[in-house]
């Protein structure tokens, strides 16, 4: 199976970035651990045959390397990170009836809720509600890569999604 | 508790659509009942609408392109520019250069390696046209007996030099000595005492002399020889002396008149203070080839006298030597007491 490189960076550059930036303290961190990420895949791009799915096998790549810099790093937990300007999706999210300046900002603030709720989850968990909910990967994929039976998926997803709810107050 | 897991697991298979028609029917049927369980449900949708949001909102920076740029050239920079790293590649780079030149220098070059022809080249010239002629030796083209000696080749080329049995070592290096029990001047003093032995009686009794009177000193008192040879003194310093007359009947004095076949000639050396005389005469005696150490005093030209100088066990010998050089002539020589030797060769083979 030919894969460019090329077609692969713009394809996860995104998805692997914000899966750094989830598991880093810093962008500056987030932007070396990503960059190995690249790297790895790279190098391994040779030997890729296509058995596994392309999102896959990328995943796989980043989550092990991060999972190991962490580990090297010796950090647990993650500390809460600022969010961005980027809220364009906030109104469908969050419906209110307050008007929208008054809305976008209880959206934004929402949100980095959510994002601080997130970030005090175990890893397992956390790892497994953010390739189901913020990079949608399905239930067998998110087993192929993180190396867990799709029931085990199922159970700790749920069990996320529902200390989420809880954290926010919804 | 396992019920409000296995709702709560249910309601986030809904909103992944992962339930089957049969379990998405139940469920729904459960949400009409139950408004506490809509509230979950509504409220796991929520996290998921949000974390949702929080994956688009999130863009990286443009300098992760700058840095994965090299990658995209093909050219992996990144990971090799870190200062650690390209030490690390210098230092391992170094080490094999070194390793590789020393093997190189230690092996010979792998004959599986060369091609055939070079191959088949080697062997044609290895392969010798006599496998059992050695080769020529590495000297010049100056013929080896013309070569200078002390040359290797010289020494490896020459023949085996011949050895004479009849050269036996050890009556070479014999020395004539004193009488027994003497010291050296008691044995100067006997031997003075001894000058006064007459010629006639040492030829009157050689035989019964040379086994009881060994090293002592024998005198011809006679300072006219009857009769003379053709003989020749010469000295070192390369001025031949005209032949001199030489006493003819001293042989008939002092020695048997059967000389011994064994022997082929003598020379008497007579050791000055800056120079050797030496003369060669035909020992008319027998005695043994070899060398003999003597003190010899020269009277008008003529070994008037002539005693052992060493220490020898047996005389016998010392005596027929010392008897075969009295009378002789060296008259280019002045008067006096020298130390001397008398070199008796042997008669070589005839096939030698």
């Amino acid at each position: 199976m030919a894969v460019d490189f090329d077609e692969i960076y713009e394809r996860f550059r995104r998805p692997v970035w914000r899966l750094a930036r989830r598991f880093s303290e810093s962008d500056e961190e987030a932007l070396d651990t990503t960059q190995e990420v690249f790297l790895r895949v790279w190098r391994g791009l040779p030997g890729f045959r296509g058995e596994a799915k392309l999102s896959t096998w990328v995943f796989q790549i980043a989550w092990n390397h991060f999972r190991a810099h962490r580990r090297k790093m010796g950090r647990q937990p993650l500390t809460v990170k600022e969010g961005t300007n980027d809220d364009r999706d906030l109104v469908d999210v969050a419906p209110d009836p307050r008007p929208d300046p008054e809305r976008r900002a209880a959206a934004v603030e929402m949100l980095d809720v959510v994002e601080a709720a997130l970030r005090e989850l175990p890893e397992h968990y956390q790892i497994v509600v953010w390739l189901r909910d913020g990079e949608d990967l399905s239930y067998r994929e998110i087993a192929n890569v993180l190396d867990l039976p799709i029931g085990t998926v199922r159970s700790r997803l749920a069990r996320a999604r529902a200390s989420l709810r809880q954290a926010v107050g919804w | 508790m396992v019920v409000k897991d296995r709702l709560t697991e249910s309601l986030s298979r809904l909103i992944d659509g992962d339930l089957d028609s049969t379990e998405a029917a139940e469920l729904a049927s459960l949400l009409e009942s139950d408004r506490s369980l809509r509230r979950e449900l509504d409220g796991l949708a929520r996290v998921r609408a949000s974390l949702h949001t929080l994956a688009n909102r999130e863009q990286p920076p443009g300098r992760l392109d700058a840095l994965v740029d090299p990658l995209l050239r093909g050219k992996p920079e990144t990971t090799f520019a870190r200062p650690w790293v390209r030490w690390a590649a210098a230092a391992a780079v170094v080490v094999l250069g070194v390793t590789v030149i020393l093997e190189v220098q230690q092996r010979q070059p792998d004959p599986a390696l060369l091609g055939w022809q070079e191959r088949a080249l080697e062997e044609a010239a290895a392969k010798p046209a006599d496998p059992f002629a050695l080769a020529p030796l590495p000297t010049s083209s100056v013929p080896v007996a013309e070569q200078p000696l002390g040359a290797t080749d010289r020494l490896v080329s020459a023949p085996e030099p011949e050895v004479d049995p009849a050269l036996d070592p050890t009556p070479a290096l014999e020395v004539m000595g004193p009488q027994e029990g003497g010291s050296r001047s008691e044995e100067r003093r006997q031997n003075r005492r001894d000058a006064d032995v007459a010629p006639g009686n040492l030829a009157k009794q050689p035989s019964d002399d040379e086994s009881t009177s060994g090293g002592r000193r024998v005198s011809e008192k006679s300072n006219a020889p009857s009769s003379t040879t053709e003989g020749q003194v010469q000295s070192d310093s390369g001025v031949a002396a005209p032949p001199v007359a030489q006493t003819q009947d001293k042989a008939s004095q002092v020695s048997p008149t059967t000389s011994d076949a064994t022997i082929a000639g003598a020379q008497l050396f007579v050791f000055m203070a800056a120079e050797t005389a030496w003369r060669s005469f035909e020992p008319d005696g027998p005695c043994e080839a070899g060398r003999y150490a003597l003190r010899i005093r020269i009277e008008d030209g003529v070994v008037r006298e002539v005693w052992p100088v060493a220490n020898p066990p047996a005389p016998t010998r010392q005596v027929r030597a010392s008897q075969l050089v009295l009378g002789l002539v060296v008259d280019n020589v002045a008067d006096g007491e020298y130390a001397a030797e008398v070199v008796v060769e042997p008669r070589r083979p005839p096939n030698r």
